[in-house]
């Protein structure tokens, strides 16, 4: 910025040159001109006149210095001087109005901006019947403030970065300082400072940056939605990152078993979140496991099947045009196109859709001897159960196919030796200097009490160990007093 | 020295070394050999092994920050060094094949008539080459993960024959003198020597508490298991034993009510494959271990690739051919040699331990004199 209020007018005219939306008010404070320059939308112009225009008009002394202006003239409470032309471009695209004085190279950063927010509300992917319903929200500011308001310690540290060429998208990386490994916030803060793209939408895009093994399929970020769910998250030692614009919350370290884990969990009976836990988990392998399971038993060991269950299979599956293997791959993927439809339609199609699907496609494909009434059910229960652990859904629609493969061509042997090579990639697999399949392998025994199953909150003295933190594991004394 | 693996994670290897090879083939051979004294053949057996075992507990304790290649090497010299552990690399890859044979066998026998030799070969040694790639802690911790359900369903396959034991199957012990349960011992060398594994664990395992309780105990554990399942075996087929060759799917369906709740001798089949697999996967990866160093390979790939192929490449050609393999096996001259080397190489184990300790104790003296001066 220069001196002369005229130039820098122009030079910003020129900047934003065909953008009909920056405003340009030039007025003066006392006897000296200056200019209010804001992009229109992107500003609260309610704001803008009643807390610095309205002031500055009735001014009537004279300004020795244009920092003097924040608190002797306006009614504004952030208001910052900044002189670098990157800074000022950067703050007028991001909704701040700013103040121009003619003899002042530096300007003033006007905190008028607002956007229209989308109210607080409950996400629709983590519905609790009991506990918090708060969610996060597109705006980083407000999701920040929504974890401080359950953290309330000066412990709660962010580094805060701008990412992507375009968007210069706000970043702030969240970690209790004294709980979390230095060594990690420095690990992600290097990654995320290294990233070098076009544009950052959603907190997804930033993901794959800070993946450890870029070529897995599985996961190895946590996201959630919501603020309890990440202070939680935080108090364990692991690290936050929010992205504005996204109300999806990305941590690291992530264990594979973390998906196992559900808000409502910690405000239910222990008894029943430990069945709900055991009931996942059953899921997982009944979602991966029916369909190979399925066809290895009746393309290669038929001779399994208890004979009265082998006879009702036999008279149901005769006759059919296609094999076991063929059928169940063909069952698999047209309940993959009639997911793929529902997700996309209208949601007042949504019940024609699943007249269509369930009634018409599936009843009449058996009826017409197309298909096998277990091949349905097979897959259909396997569909059901990916949905019980919707976070995990995407990697074990994969391994499903993968088991399914492995039965149709090796019967158990294959999914043995499938299995072997999963347990035996993910035991070796550490993410954040965290064990991934870690407290099942290796096995933590104190971790295994809010994992395989759910203790009493009392009862959970130490941070998981799995999770790498800075080793301050006591989370409270073991007679109840405060740590 | 880099401890990789916990004291856990090694016992748990030290328990499937202990209970695979031993279930399914060998309960047959032992009685052919020591017939109603089969049960008392494998408890001496496993009695040897644990004394072996328990030496190695011992140095290692002594030595905590020890390989045995370091160890053996340093006694022994280079050259000598390098052609035991040749042999054992060979010892190592047989029971590997072995085992992997075993598991074809039951496979085929107990349900997959048609499986392809390609098919098997061929997921085999990717399976082989990938496992054989990774570390003992990882092993340790995969079998972490398999160890509960294993567990479960070897004990549930252990509860249905109990009622079936017959004691006139068991009794008299000694009744022709100690010669067959000797005879026995010997001839079925090659289903034990269990020890071995502790060996190549030396110098790794993480300082723990009760690292030699632990170890102690699931070892005894995985002992009493066995002896107690010969004792089902035993007491269950009597002097039919010797026709017995898939012993651990043949247990339940010998028993009527295991089979009236129909196919549990699938579980133990799950089981077995499960424990086959792992058996002959740290078999392998014992067998890359002496190769590497024999051949003084500093990463891990190539002696895997090398001892995945050999043994591939051996199963292929001895497909099929498993009762050939335990013929040859069991054959008097062989037996005695593996019997022999597993002795040799305790004795050398300890040699090699009394030899480490002198020359610690004269570099020690060595150093108080030089400080002295």
């Amino acid at each position: 910025m220069k001196k002369n209020l005229s130039e820098n007018i122009q030079f910003l005219k020129d900047t934003f040159i065909e953008s009909d939306e920056l405003i340009v008010k030039e007025m003066k404070i006392g006897s000296k001109p200056c200019a209010i320059i804001y992009l229109l939308g992107l500003c609260d112009t309610t704001s803008l006149s009643k807390f610095v225009i309205q002031p500055i008009m009735d001014f009537k002394g004279t300004i020795k210095k244009i920092s003097d202006i924040p608190s002797d003239i306006l009614y504004l409470s952030e208001a910052v001087s900044e002189d670098k032309d990157k800074e000022i471009i950067s703050n007028i695209l991001k909704g701040k109005a700013i103040l121009l004085v003619e003899g002042e190279k530096t300007t003033l950063i006007l905190a008028v901006d607002k956007f229209k927010e989308r109210a607080i509300a409950e996400p629709p992917t983590s519905t609790v019947l009991k506990g918090p319903r708060a969610g996060f929200v597109e705006n980083l500011k407000t999701n920040l403030a929504s974890i401080r308001k359950i953290l309330a310690t000066p412990k709660l540290k962010t580094i805060n970065l701008k990412v992507g060429k375009h968007t210069d998208t706000a970043i702030s990386i969240v970690y209790i300082d004294g709980i979390a490994d230095k060594n990690i916030v420095d690990i992600v803060n290097k990654r995320l400072s290294e990233v070098n793209i076009d544009g950052i939408i959603d907190s997804y895009y930033i993901a794959s940056y800070l993946e450890e093994h870029k070529n897995s399929m599985f996961k190895q970020i946590g996201n959630n939605e919501k603020p309890d769910i990440t202070a939680s998250k935080l108090l364990e030692g692991r690290i936050a990152i929010i992205v504005d614009g996204s109300p999806m919350v990305l941590t690291v370290p992530f264990v594979y078993l973390e998906d196992l884990q559900s808000g409502d969990d910690y405000y239910n009976n222990n008894a029943r979140a430990s069945f709900v836990r055991w009931i996942r988990i059953l899921s997982i392998f009944v979602s991966i496991l029916t369909p190979g399971l399925y066809i290895a038993i009746v393309l290669h060991h038929y001779k399994a099947i208890p004979l009265k269950f082998l006879i009702t299979i036999v008279n149901t599956t005769k006759g059919l045009p296609l094999t076991p293997f063929a059928e169940i791959l063909f069952v698999l993927l047209l309940f993959e196109i009639l997911y793929e439809a529902s997700l996309r339609m209208p949601k007042y199609l949504g019940l024609a859709l699943s007249i269509v699907g369930a009634l018409i496609l599936g009843d009449t494909a058996v009826q017409a001897g197309l298909i096998s009434p277990p091949a349905v059910m097979i897959v259909a229960i396997s569909g059901l159960t990916i949905y019980c652990i919707p976070d995990q859904a995407p990697q074990l629609y994969i391994l499903r196919m993968l088991y399914t493969f492995a039965g149709g061509m090796l019967g158990f042997f294959g999914i043995i030796c499938l299995t072997l090579f999963l347990i035996s990639y993910l035991s070796d697999f550490d993410n954040y200097g965290s064990p991934y399949f870690a407290p099942l392998s290796p096995f933590i025994k104190s971790d295994t009490k809010d994992f395989l199953y759910k203790t009493d909150l009392i009862n959970m003295n130490d941070r998981p160990l799995s999770i790498k933190n800075n080793r301050n594991n006591i989370r409270r004394q073991r007679n109840g007093k405060d740590n | 020295m880099e401890k990789t693996i916990n004291v856990r994670q090694a016992s748990l290897l030290l328990v499937i070394f202990t209970v695979a090879l031993k279930l399914s083939v060998l309960p047959a051979m032992i009685s052919d050999y020591s017939a109603i004294d089969g049960y008392i053949t494998c408890f001496f057996a496993l009695i040897i092994d644990f004394i072996c075992t328990l030496t190695i507990i011992l140095i290692m304790r002594k030595l905590p920050d020890t390989n045995f290649f370091e160890l053996i090497t340093q006694a022994f010299g280079k050259v000598i060094s390098k052609i035991i552990f040749l042999f054992m690399s060979i010892y190592f890859i047989l029971k590997s094949i072995i085992s992997l044979l075993e598991l074809h066998d039951y496979y085929i026998t107990a349900l997959f008539e048609d499986i392809k030799p390609i098919y098997f070969l061929f997921v085999l040694s990717f399976l082989l080459l990938y496992l054989f790639n990774r570390s003992f802690r990882n092993l340790g911790r995969t079998l972490q993960v398999f160890f509960w359900p294993l567990l479960i369903g070897l004990l549930f396959t252990l509860i249905y024959p109990i009622s079936d034991i017959q004691l006139t199957n068991l009794l008299p012990i000694f009744s022709d003198g100690p010669y067959p349960i000797f005879n026995g011992i010997v001839h079925t060398a090659i289903g034990f020597g269990d020890f071995m594994i502790m060996l190549l664990l030396m110098g790794h395992i993480k300082p723990a508490k009760n690292t030699t309780k632990i170890l102690i105990s699931y070892l005894s554990f995985a002992m009493l298991f066995v002896v107690l399942f010969y004792i089902c075996f035993q007491g269950s087929f009597g002097a039919t034993s010797v026709g017995q060759t898939l012993a651990l799917s043949d247990l339940p369906l010998h028993n009527p009510y295991p089979a009236n709740l129909g196919k549990l001798e699938w579980l133990t089949i799950l089981i077995w494959t499960i424990i086959l697999l792992f058996e002959s996967t740290i078999l392998g990866k014992c067998a890359c271990k002496c190769f590497g160093v024999v051949f003084n390979c500093s990463e891990k790939k190539t002696p895997a690739m090398v001892v995945s192929t050999i043994v591939v490449n051996l199963l292929g050609i001895t497909y099929l051919k498993l009762y050939n393999m335990i013929a040859f096996a069991i054959r008097s001259w062989f037996s005695v040699v593996i019997f022999a080397f597993h002795f040799i190489l305790i004795i050398l184990t300890i040699i090699a331990y009394i030899i480490y300790q002198n020359k610690e104790k004269k570099y020690e003296k060595y150093l108080q004199e030089n400080n002295a001066e």
